[in-house]
């Protein structure tokens, strides 16, 4: 009886402090998702109906619309930017998994060879920009050189002036720069499996194929979720590299949404065409739902294939 | 059953050294360019700007570093970049695993709703154009000047990813504990920080170590919120001013030194954190 | 325990660093206060004028003379230079919004941003009254509508420029293919540059471009001097129709591999060039600094020639960008001051050093007679020619899609057809004219008695429809 009294008084004790402390724990990341994501958010989609230069508004209503929707430029640049997400999935993920494994073992060296994986995300994308510019030369390029030199090819490809390969330039550019993210989540992933259950497979006669297949996946399975989709909406919002490394071009095959985006927002030099920050906010909502509606496909179809497996 | 044993770890020993084969070619392709940056930042910047096969400098220019240094004030521009770093750092360890904890734990009205704006938020990207009007609001607020505020955003703006992240592994660990906890008196707080937390290590630490490169890395805010005040510059922007704009050619060559010496510091961080990814989950935590 | 001791050791360093910045931050905000605010405040009645500028290459002469000038002046004025070389204009207009902006913008800013929402303001009191000032710097010759001037308003006055695109080349390679000198027709230019190539074979080419505004480089300038500009002032609309003949002369280079085949960013063609890789490149006066000190030309002679025409013949003005003018904000507190030291940056002087150090062309012919030409190296082969002038600025216009100079370029390169360019740039370009001047965000620039070998000197009026 005492018990169960001094039990529920906990409980109705634990609520209302748990019901302070809920607030107050989450406080700090709602006043962040306010001020930092919001408030801008607000204070640019008022212009989406305006033509602004960042000096000047001037409303115009339903034409920043019916531009958008005559807009080839950017709905090419949609169309290369699911192309371009496509391609560093489909060779990034199962590669960092893949090496995320591997660095698990206890192989020599682990520890240098994560660091180097790591390293490519730190160096800046100007310069990131800059090397594998040299790399993908055509004329003097590394790339070249090393495959010439093994007989590969006969002459030079030309990897970022050709439409048909410079997708494949940007893509290895790419996986170099995110391979160690989406390694650093996997290894943090893998790490999370209770290891009584490696055990268990091993004393069940498993070898390591079949150990990774039956045992690891499946366990990881709720933080592939996680993963794929930070993946997917990373792939999406890319556009740094690119702009370093192909500006869009040539003739625009490599330009995604958010680099088309943010030449509007920021004016590209000469030309006498200017800022135009009104219309980048109404593509930058666009280019969102894009998103959102990709994320959204993505969650269900997850889910299905949970209920399924 | 001797000699099954046997045969199976050669055939295992021939996949390890297969493996590790791997594992170091893959290394010196991932590598390479990093190696050119640090050998670049030796050359002469005609030199460097050829590109071309020749990693290595005809001459090797140290007096690119010795400029780096004291052109662009290193001493300072580090500190600052640390204070920066650390801070985007601590604010969104703390910030996510306590967001990502009460999300995975608790029910509310409108829990959903508020997720889905964080996650909405994620990938509305209005990126750079942002900038605007939190510097105006930081200058009503009178903190324009220092590197606070982009603390702040920067954290604040990167949230969702690893709220995202938090509220995953927190979902994977069960709730058996949180009763457990509960149980021996620990209040919702109590059981976030004594059980929830040094069981989230390996993703605090990964969530460290990103929200730390972020914060090393950030430019163009700092180059606003920073833009009178030397005093208050980070490496990244106090290595970008070495460019010369206008009718001259850009110091790729003095840049480049700029990025090998930022290098350094995220490396050790690095190497201080990946400790943590290695460390499982104690076993039997539940049944103990 | 350990990770605990990291934490804890970190989450402290964070804290003292945060309170340090705290409290240092008040000291430089107080300073700042007093900085931008002084005036009468301090004690010895010292004035400090905040200069923002864009430049960093000509960074040692201004500032030495910028100490000179702080330490000799008996105004009680002391000078701070800020260089700001990313985003300039976003950087002045953030600036400004927070209330910090500097007195000076050194470094020009485009009038339809700056000056119609009044951030600078017209230095016509000042100019007028001052008669020394016109005499160097010639202000209102040089005033040019819609670059710096606006309804007889002058922002800013010029006082260095940077010539029209001119080519350089390489000596030795020319006359290893046979040639001496750089043809006046551009067909010839092509050919010549073909020839090159072939006989690099492989290994040295003709021509190369750089992958950052590479239409504005050489063809751009090229259909200049042969009388054709993008912009139909007698009409009052744009016209890309000129070009055709260009482009088509132009995707030779790409057609048939005569150029080197990779485009890369500025910096690293120069270097190319320095090192012998292609023989022919394109830009304007900056190269004389460039190829001098910055990725210096050892290896061959080079040398300095026009742009070639369609005909040969000169039926249009080569531009040319005037640099190094002065803006007074209106957010400064010391208009006066600020005044001043205008008039001390832009002094015989001031100017005569700068100009003799090589930093820039001279803009007015008072300047032009007073300097030592002898001193500036090869910057005289970059002389001003008497076809160069400045062209009336077009409307801006809100455009959608790619700009005119990436999508010619595009043609050139074969990505897309020329015919199917100016049509597409036709369409785009005046659609946006129409509908801007039919919102009232800008007027319809016409000059009906336009002469393209004098642009700026026709009667300027501007239409609302």
């Amino acid at each position: 009886m005492n018990i169960t009294r001094k039990k529920n008084i906990i409980k109705t004790s634990h609520k209302k402090s748990g019901n302070i402390a809920t607030f107050l724990m989450l406080s700090p990341a709602i006043l962040f998702l306010l001020v930092c994501s919001i408030y801008p958010f607000l204070w640019i989609f008022r212009y989406i109906a305006s033509d602004y230069n960042g000096f000047t508004a001037n409303f115009t209503g339903t034409r920043n619309l019916v531009r958008m929707l005559n807009d080839s430029t950017f709905w090419g640049s949609v169309l290369h930017t699911f192309e371009y997400a496509f391609y560093k999935l489909i060779f990034i993920i199962p590669l960092s998994l893949l090496m995320a494994v591997l660095l698990n073992q206890k192989i020599k060296g682990t520890v240098l060879f994560r660091g180097i994986y790591f390293m490519p995300t730190i160096i800046s994308t100007a310069i990131a920009g800059m090397i594998f510019g040299f790399i993908f030369a055509t004329q003097n390029g590394i790339l070249n050189s090393v495959l010439m030199a093994m007989n590969i090819i006969d002459s030079p490809i030309k990897w970022l002036s050709s439409q048909s390969i410079v997708m494949a330039s940007i893509t290895i550019l790419a996986i170099w720069g995110g391979l160690g993210n989406y390694m650093l989540y996997f290894l943090t992933g893998i790490n999370g499996i209770n290891e009584d259950v490696y055990e268990s497979a091993k004393i069940d006669g498993a070898n390591a194929i079949q150990t990774f297949f039956r045992v690891t996946l499946p366990m990881l399975s709720p933080v592939m979720k996680v993963i794929l989709m930070l993946a997917i909406t990373g792939a999406f919002k890319d556009y740094e590299a690119i702009m370093v490394l192909t500006n869009g071009g040539p003739g625009n095959r490599s330009n995604v949404m958010f680099l088309y985006i943010y030449r509007l927002i920021f004016g590209s030099s000469g030309g006498t065409s200017q800022a135009q920050i009104g219309y980048g906010a109404l593509l930058s909502v666009v280019a969102a739902l894009i998103v959102g509606i990709v994320t959204a496909i993505y969650l269900y179809v997850s889910r299905k294939l949970d209920d399924v497996v | 059953m001797e000699r099954s044993q046997n045969v199976f770890s050669i055939q295992t020993k021939i996949l390890r050294i297969f493996i590790w084969l791997f594992m170091v070619f893959f290394a010196v392709i991932v590598v390479f360019p990093v190696l050119y940056v640090i050998f670049g930042s030796f050359k002469v910047n005609a030199e460097l700007l050829v590109g071309g096969s020749n990693i290595f400098p005809e001459k090797w220019i140290l007096a690119n570093y010795v400029e780096a240094w004291n052109q662009a004030n290193f001493a300072t521009y580090t500190i600052n970049s640390l204070f920066l770093a650390v801070g985007v750092m601590v604010v969104s360890v703390i910030n996510s695993t306590m967001a990502g904890y009460v999300f995975s734990r608790r029910e509310f009205r409108g829990k959903e709703l508020l997720y889905g704006l964080f996650i909405m938020f994620m990938f509305i990207n209005v990126g750079s154009v942002s900038l605007r009007p939190l510097f105006e609001l930081a200058v009503k607020l009178k903190i324009n000047q220092s590197l606070l505020p982009v603390i702040f955003i920067s954290a604040g703006a990167g949230q969702a990813t690893f709220i995202f992240l938090c509220r995953g592994f927190v979902n994977s660990i069960p709730k058996e504990l949180d009763e457990a906890a509960k149980i021996d008196g620990c209040s919702f707080f109590e059981t976030y920080y004594r059980v929830i937390l040094p069981m989230l290590k390996p993703v605090m630490a990964t969530i460290a170590l990103l929200s730390f490169r972020q914060g090393w890395n950030e430019y163009i805010m700092p180059l606003v919120f920073t833009m009178t005040n030397d005093e208050r510059r980070p490496l990244t922007v106090g290595v970008n001013m070495l460019k010369n704009m206008g009718d001259g050619t850009a110091a790729w060559n003095i840049m480049f030194a700029g990025a090998t010496i930022s290098i350094v510091p995220m490396l050790v961080i690095y190497m201080l954190f990946s400790k943590n990814f290695m460390g499982g989950m104690t076993a039997g935590a539940v049944k103990g | 325990m350990k990770r605990k001791r990291l934490f804890s050791l970190l989450l402290a360093l964070v804290l003292t660093l945060g309170l340090t910045a705290c409290g240092e931050n008040q000291t430089s905000e107080e300073q700042g206060a007093t900085n931008q605010k002084s005036g009468e405040a301090t004690t010895e009645e010292i004035t400090t004028i905040e200069v923002w500028t864009q430049d960093r290459h000509d960074s040692e002469y201004v500032q030495a003379k910028i100490e000179e000038y702080n330490e000799t002046n008996t105004d009680g004025i002391l000078i701070s230079l800020n260089v700001v070389t990313d985003d300039y204009e976003n950087m002045l207009a953030l600036a400004y919004a927070g209330g910090t902006a500097p007195d000076i913008a050194s470094t020009p800013v485009a009038l339809n941003t700056f000056a119609d929402t009044g951030m600078i303001i017209p230095l016509n009191e000042y100019i007028d009254s001052d008669e020394t000032y016109q005499k160097v710097n010639a202000p209102y010759k040089n005033a040019y509508e819609g670059l710096n001037s606006k309804d007889g308003n002058i922002y800013y006055v010029y006082s260095g420029m940077r010539s029209g695109v001119r080519v350089q080349y390489n000596k030795t390679l020319l006359e290893e293919a046979g040639y001496t000198e750089i043809p006046e027709k551009l067909e010839d230019y092509i050919e010549m540059a073909k020839d090159i190539t072939v006989k690099g074979s492989g290994e040295t080419f003709g021509i190369g471009f750089t992958s950052s505004s590479p239409f504005e480089r050489l063809l751009e300038m090229s259909a200049q001097v042969s009388g054709v500009y993008y912009y139909d002032y007698v009409n009052g609309r744009y016209d890309f129709s000129g070009y055709k003949d260009i482009l088509e002369l132009g995707q030779r280079f790409i057609s048939e591999d005569i150029a080197y085949p990779d485009q890369q960013g500025v910096d690293n063609m120069r270097a190319l060039f320095a090192q012998g890789e292609f023989a022919l490149w394109s830009n304007a006066s900056q190269e004389a600094g460039v190829f001098t000190s910055q990725i210096p030309i050892t290896d061959f002679e080079w040398g300095v020639g026009t742009v070639p025409s369609l005909t040969g013949e000169v039926n249009g003005a080569l531009q040319t960008n005037p640099s190094k003018a002065y803006a007074i904000f209106s957010s400064s507190e010391h208009k006066d001051k600020a005044w001043k030291v205008i008039q001390y940056f832009q002094s015989e002087e001031f100017i005569k050093g700068y100009l003799e150090e090589g930093y820039s062309l001279p803009i007015t012919q008072y300047m032009d007679g007073v300097i030592d030409k002898t001193k500036i190296g090869r910057l005289a082969d970059f002389s001003l020619l008497e076809y160069e002038s400045v062209y009336p600025t077009p409307p801006t216009v809100n455009l959608t899609g790619d700009n005119y100079r990436i999508l010619l370029w595009n043609a050139v390169m074969g990505h897309i057809g020329i015919d199917e360019a100016i049509e597409d740039l036709n369409k785009r370009y005046n659609d946006a004219l129409d509908a801007d001047v039919a919102s009232g965000a800008v007027k319809r620039l016409v000059i009906s008695d336009y002469d393209p070998l004098n642009p700026s000197e026709g009667t300027a009026t501007y239409l609302t429809e």
